[in-house]
Formats: structure tokens, C-alpha cells, sequence
């Protein structure tokens, strides 16, 4: 089986942000950047995150392990690793313990705090190329397939 | 594979369900079958205060889908008790007569709460213990009744009960023998943090005593007389001080036993083919560098998967346990990864960060450039990471003072460390 996940080049990486924005845009309910940040009750939050320090930025996401910590942390079963290799998480079946926060050695598990579901990344659904690495100015993000296990 | 094995896995915890898992990593032939005592294929366990306040329902509650065991050619047996185990034979006995043969074992009995005898609790029908779906439903069932319940055991099983209550209506005070709560998982100072949190939501906290008896009218409770003289009103007794593993089947068929089965770094007992993974067993723990339970959740799914990996011939050394619990209370996230108490003489040393107008308070707990614990309240944001270099064994020397502010991540760390850790695993 090939899995799929996305990586940073950090040379490149202007920490513009833009791949948080197409994320958001990509998950928010009209997909569309000036509706969902203007009118959307409810924004979604990036499921990837820029981290930076000075020069150095760098977006991290799930890593879709083979062996996903943060499928055995899960209390409720809503944390799943699929047939195709990805790591998702059922909301209907989240509670909001954070337990995959506390799993995840990424970092990658985001919190909506307001409500208390984990959020992370899914690589778009159907997507091709997921949306942040297609938004990436400076190629910064590449999708990197390999053999699992 | 020229046989195909039999494989029987006792108790329907999330133990059991990573066996199922990782049997079918490697065997996906074999016949498996999971024996349960209780009424349900597994479930959230620690999903049952949020069941019984309504966050999860009888639809979210099981761990998987039902077309999860047929898909995967299980045998699932519920309302079974296993009453022996046959070492030499190779089967078990359940209750009813039946023998179930096995080529592999798995006990994973998970642990039972203990329940300290209560003057009075004779014949009420309103003492419950609070670590099965049907412990949560028999609370349910009666929740008309209860107005005020007191819960006794100030440990993660006795707040989630209290917040479950509180949350349905119920007025709860939560006693504790000892002088904070959550004493087991985390420190005094997160204690005494969600302990101010759990009282803004109302729920009262009474701290150095106990429930000693029940005074009744022979069928409905009236007050709970405290070891201190004191007497609270109630309706209900929650009995939640914490629970012992499971061992008496694994006794009773002569496999080693210290506080639990213990298990050998395959995690296999002292029997050849049985094993023993969760809450029930005595396995390598990576921080005391010695066998040791650790009753937690994660730990419980690992070992049960890197057991059914080895019962079907994957023959790999369990990693070892890491203790660490994730609990949330009306909005203060608390997590605790390791040793958050260290003893005084074993030359740790500890780092604090405490803002408590804002409800934030970090600590790490170090020795030799490495990170032994972790306590994170009110900024758990990318909690893991902790996790992993205390797993690991990483040098964070240096890195401790942005491990206290709540933004810590991988560009603090030099290049070389952050590419090797970023590495997928």
C-alpha cells in the first residue's frame, strides 16, 4: 500500500502562511477564501500548522503513520487509521480529551477548542494535490509517497 | 503459515481490541475470538461519563463498528465469563460449560474497581461503582432519583463521574482521602488547578476525608456519614478510589503474578503462547526501567497490539510503557507525560512555570539533560512532542525554557535534531 503525507522544505519556507489560509479555505463550507473567512459562523481551523522561529518556518502536518499513536491514545475510537492509509478523525465520535495531542510526536493534532473536537489533516479528501501544497508559493510543500510499513 | 491458529483473547477492553488489530498485521488467516464478560464488543471505557451526560450515545460508544470483527473474521463473545484457564490443554472454560481451545492466548482482564466496605450499603440500590457501560447505565436508569450524590476517590475516575453528574444536575461533593486530587497523575499544583475549575462549576471538594457510612431508611440514602464526623446529604454513593488489575484467572492456572500478570519483554507470561496486555498486566516500563502497571489507555492499545503481533510470530520487543493522562475539566486542559513527582534524592530537577490568574502552569522534570516528565495545564497545544523526547531519550539541554512557554515546537530545536525527529515513523 502507498501512503501519502506532506512535507516542508524549510529553505523555502517564507512562513507566509498561505498554506494555513488554503486549508482553512479547502475545509470551510463554501470553499471559497472571501466567504468563508467573511461570512461562515464557523471558521475551520488549519490542519496544518507554520511553526517559526526568526528565519526558521516550517509547516508540519500528520505524518499518516503506519502505527499511528494517536489511533492507539484515542479514548473513543473517533481517531482512525483507513484502508488507504490515512489518519482521520471521526468528530462525531470526538469528545475533545486531547489524548491524540498528547500522543502525536508532530505536534500535529490541532484543538477547536470552542468545539472540543480534534482537528488534523485528512489530505484533502479527493484531492489530487492536497490544497496546502498547491497554495505553496515557494514549493516549499511537497507530497511525498512511499511503501508503508 | 502451514496451521491455522486459534487464537482467544479474554476481555473486551481496547487491549483486546489492538490484539485483534495486530494479529491481523501479520496472521490474517488465523481464527480469532474475543471473550467478553460484559453486554457489549468493546467500548469507551472512559467514554461512559461523557455517555452519561449525553456528549456520547449508545451509536458513538462502541470503540469500532460492528462490521469492524466480521470484516476481520472475528468470533466476538459477549455475556461470556472465563472461569479457567487449562494450561496444558490449551482451552478455556466459561461459565455455561464450554470450552474454547487456543493455540494463543491473550488475557486481558483489564482491573476491577475496589470497593471499600461501607457501613449501611447493604440492599441500596444507589451505590455504584464507575468503570463499566453498565455502571453508567444503571446511574442513568435512576437519575430521576438522585439529587445529590457524593462521590468518593478524587482520582480521573472519580472527577469524571462528578462532572457527568454536575452536568446532568446533580449536586455532587467528591471526597479524597488524601490532601489533593488527582494525587496519582498529576502534582499538587495541577491538582489544586482543576480543583479550582471543578468548584467554579460547582462541584464541592472535600479533601483528608472518607466515606465511612451510609445512613439510610433501609432502601433510599439519606445521608453519607464522613471518617471525620461530618454528614452529607445525598442520594447517591459513588465508590470510585480506583481499581486492581483482574489476576485471579491468571492465578488460578499458575501463571506469574505480582501486583499484575506479569509479562516478559514479548509480552508473554511465564507460559509459553499466553500473553497478558492492559490494565490487568505487569509489563517494562520505560521511565522506572523496571515491570510496573501503568492503567492507562494508550498504554493498554499498544501492548495489545504488540501482543497479538507476537502471538501471531512477529517476535518484536514491546517498546515499554510511558505513563501519561489527558483529562479535561469545563475547559482546563491538563495533561501529565512521565514522572510529574520526582523522589527528592533521585537528582532530578524541576522546572515551573505557573501564571495561575490565567489558569496556565507548565512543569518539567529533568536529570542529565533529559526529560522525565511533563505537567501541562491550561497550553497542552502539541503535548506529544514531550512525549516522544522523554520516549526517546533526548538530550533537551537548552531547550528548557521555551519548553516552558506555551510556544514550543521544532524550530527551537537545532537542525539536525528537528529533521531526525520530523523523520516519519
Amino acid at each position: 500500500m502507498k501512503i501519502r503525507y506532506v512535507v516542508a522544505n524549510e529553505d523555502v519556507c517564507i512562513g507566509c502562511r498561505l498554506c494555513e489560509i488554503a486549508c482553512v479555505v479547502e475545509h470551510s463550507k463554501t470553499k471559497d477564501i472571501v466567504k468563508a473567512y467573511k461570512f461562515e459562523e464557523k471558521r475551520p481551523l488549519p490542519r496544518s500548522h507554520v511553526e517559526e522561529n526568526g528565519p526558521v518556518s516550517l509547516s508540519i502536518t500528520c505524518r499518516h503513520c503506519d502505527d499511528p499513536r494517536c489511533v492507539a491514545a484515542c479514548i473513543t475510537g473517533a481517531m482512525r487509521k483507513g484502508e488507504d492509509g490515512r489518519v482521520t478523525v471521526d468528530i462525531e465520535k470526538c469528545v475533545g480529551c486531547w489524548s491524540c495531542v498528547m500522543a502525536c510526536p508532530y505536534g500535529s493534532v490541532g484543538m477547536d477548542r470552542d468545539d472540543r473536537k480534534s482537528v488534523k489533516c485528512d489530505l484533502c479528501g479527493d484531492r489530487e494535490i492536497p490544497a496546502c501544497v498547491e497554495a505553496c508559493p515557494n514549493r516549499a510543500l511537497i507530497v511525498v509517497e512511499e511503501e508503508a510499513g | 503459515m502451514s496451521k491455522t491458529l486459534k487464537y482467544v483473547i479474554i476481555g473486551g477492553g481496547v487491549a483486546g481490541l489492538g490484539a485483534i488489530e495486530g494479529i491481523r498485521e501479520v496472521d490474517k488467516e488465523g481464527k480469532i475470538t474475543l471473550v467478553t464478560m460484559e453486554a457489549y464488543p468493546p467500548y469507551s471505557r472512559p467514554g461512559i461519563s461523557y455517555w452519561l451526560y449525553g456528549k456520547l450515545n449508545d451509536e458513538t460508544m462502541p470503540l469500532r463498528d460492528d462490521s469492524f470483527y466480521g470484516g476481520l473474521g472475528v468470533t466476538v463473545m459477549t455475556d461470556c465469563e472465563v472461569t479457567s484457564i487449562d494450561t496444558k490443554g490449551g482451552a478455556i472454560k466459561t461459565k455455561g460449560g464450554k470450552d474454547i481451545p487456543f493455540d494463543r492466548l491473550l488475557i486481558a482482564t483489564g482491573g476491577s474497581p475496589i470497593l471499600p466496605p461501607i457501613e449501611g450499603a447493604d440492599g441500596l440500590d444507589t451505590v455504584f461503582s464507575f468503570t463499566t457501560y453498565k455502571d453508567a447505565r444503571e446511574i442513568g436508569e435512576k437519575r430521576d432519583k438522585i439529587k445529590k450524590a457524593v462521590v468518593v476517590g478524587g482520582g480521573l475516575i472519580g472527577l469524571k463521574a462528578a462532572e457527568a453528574l454536575n452536568n446532568i444536575g446533580v449536586k455532587v461533593t467528591v471526597l479524597e482521602l488524601m490532601d489533593r486530587i488527582l494525587s496519582l497523575a498529576f502534582d499538587k499544583t495541577a491538582g489544586d488547578l482543576v480543583a479550582k475549575s471543578l468548584g467554579k462549576a460547582g462541584i464541592e471538594i472535600i479533601t483528608e476525608d472518607t466515606a465511612q457510612k451510609i445512613v439510610s431508611d433501609g432502601d433510599k440514602i439519606k445521608e453519607i456519614v464522613l471518617k471525620s464526623g461530618k454528614s452529607i446529604e445525598a442520594d447517591a454513593l459513588i465508590l470510585a478510589i480506583g481499581v486492581r488489575p483482574s489476576v485471579d484467572l491468571a492465578k488460578g492456572a499458575g501463571i506469574d503474578v505480582g501486583r499484575g500478570i506479569l509479562v516478559d519483554e514479548k509480552l508473554m507470561t511465564n507460559v509459553k503462547d499466553i500473553y497478558a496486555a492492559g490494565d490487568a498486566s505487569e509489563a517494562y516500563d520505560i521511565i522506572y526501567r523496571e515491570r510496573r502497571v501503568t492503567p492507562i489507555l494508550p498504554n493498554a492499545h499498544h501492548q495489545g497490539k504488540q501482543a497479538g503481533r507476537n502471538m501471531a510470530g512477529a517476535d518484536e520487543v514491546y517498546e515499554g510503557g510511558l505513563s501519561m493522562n489527558a483529562i479535561g475539566f469545563y475547559g482546563l486542559d491538563t495533561i501529565s507525560i512521565g514522572l510529574v513527582d520526582p523522589p527528592e534524592d533521585g537528582g532530578y530537577d524541576v522546572l515551573v512555570r505557573l501564571d495561575e490568574a490565567k489558569d496556565i502552569y507548565r512543569k518539567l522534570v529533568t536529570k542529565e539533560g533529559k526529560l522525565f516528565g511533563a505537567v501541562l495545564v491550561g497550553e497542552v497545544e502539541r503535548a506529544g512532542i514531550f512525549a516522544s523526547l522523554i520516549r526517546d531519550g533526548v538530550s533537551i539541554a537548552g531547550l528548557e525554557e521555551k519548553m516552558l512557554s506555551g510556544e514550543f515546537g521544532y524550530v527551537h530545536m537545532e537542525r539536525d535534531l528537528r529533521e531526525q525527529r520530523l523523520e516519519r515513523r
